[in-house]
């Protein structure tokens, strides 16, 4: 079990009710066992969430919800590892259409917690609000293990269309479009070396 | 809150700092409460203190390196350390110096002084700094060296946290 399949476990046996969390940044990747089992030496201290919109409210005022999180990281306090990074929707760089594309995560072992993660197109975009050197590296090493587990290699032109239409939240677009030329180098140079 | 000035290094802490490679750096670090960046040391290396480091040593030495992802990384880990509210400023001054990482302190602490609760702690910085070259391109932005959610329940609304060792307090 990785660290972000140990938040996860423990984020469910505190949750009284079916609860769906939508993880992006490293968890993402870690907590979808498709990709988990080539990262055996990639490890997180915490999970990201996105709330999407329309469940924004109720989230927000979900007392269970809250507390599950809270107690989740006080069990888990003492390993350094927890739930902080919550994000509605709205705060984070994502296509108008990453909910349909959402990749839903096989997880048999948990009772009430579903997750999905956005598809990897969409952690590209994500990458944008910043586009700093640590984010630059997590592209290149998400597209590297995209094309070694399905052989898709990603195109500065497609990831470019796609940023074009993407949501930006109103603090991010100031650095956006440079942020985004960064990204967008980082897929073209992957590319043209996957190509070759 | 007072901000402490304290003694300078001996030549000893100085040249031991410097010898010490990053994964070691990031291994004491971790060891005085940098746990959020664990992930960083691979898993055979040890989290072991070195406790005749001077903190602030950490910090700046820390700092150190070529402007790729494997600095920027150790520049947020040495901004925690840096951050600790028990660090002499001046011994962070020298520090930075010695190690000619003024203008990234100096990044970090106006980052600070917009940012954290303890304004002051960085006021005082800065005022010893100078600085003369820039990496604003490269070096992290705030995001980096806080915790924050934008989401922590109904009534809480967003937080967001300086990230700082509490070793020497």
């Amino acid at each position: 079990m990785n660290s972000a399949q140990r938040i996860a476990e423990t984020l469910d046996r505190h949750l009284t009710e079916k609860t769906e969390i939508v993880v992006f940044g490293a968890a993402a990747v870690l907590l979808d066992p498709v990709y988990a089992q080539h990262l055996e030496n990639r490890r997180t201290q915490d999970v990201d969430i996105i709330i999407p919109a329309q469940r924004e409210m109720q989230v927000d005022s979900d007392p269970n919800f809250w507390r599950a999180i809270e107690n989740t990281n006080q069990e888990l306090k003492n390993e350094g590892l927890y739930i902080s990074h919550i994000f509605p929707e709205r705060e984070v760089t994502l296509t108008p259409e990453w909910q349909r594309y959402a990749v839903q995560l096989e997880t048999p072992n948990l009772a009430k917690l579903k997750m999905s993660r956005p598809r990897v197109l969409d952690l590209v975009i994500s990458k944008m609000g910043r586009g700093d050197a640590q984010d630059i590296e997590d592209v290149k090493n998400l597209l590297r293990l995209e094309h070694k587990i399905t052989g898709k290699i990603f195109s500065a032109a497609d990831v470019r269309e796609a940023s074009e239409r993407a949501n930006v939240p109103a603090a991010y677009r100031e650095i956006f479009p440079a942020a985004r030329e960064r990204i967008i180098a980082a897929v073209a140079a992957g590319e043209q070396s996957r190509r070759v | 809150m007072a901000v402490a000035t304290g003694i300078p290094f001996s030549a000893d802490a100085l040249a031991d700092s410097a010898a010490l490679s990053r994964e070691s750096l990031l291994s004491i670090a971790i060891a005085r409460g940098c746990r959020h960046y664990a992930p960083l040391l691979p898993d055979d290396v040890a989290v072991i203190d070195h406790p005749a480091l001077p903190h602030e040593m950490l910090g700046a030495a820390l700092l150190r390196g070529p402007a790729d992802a494997g600095t920027f990384q150790a520049i947020r880990c040495g901004a925690m350390v840096l951050s600790d509210l028990g660090n002499s400023v001046v011994r962070i001054r020298d520090a930075a110096n010695y190690f000619g990482v003024a203008h990234r302190v100096a990044h970090i602490a106006r980052l600070g002084l917009k940012f954290d609760t303890h304004p002051e702690f960085w006021a005082t910085l800065l005022d010893l700094i100078v600085a003369h070259a820039s990496e604003a391109e490269f070096l992290p932005g705030v995001s980096r060296f806080v915790s924050e959610t934008r989401m922590s329940g109904f009534g809480r609304g967003p937080a967001r946290e300086w990230l700082r060792t509490c070793h020497l307090q």
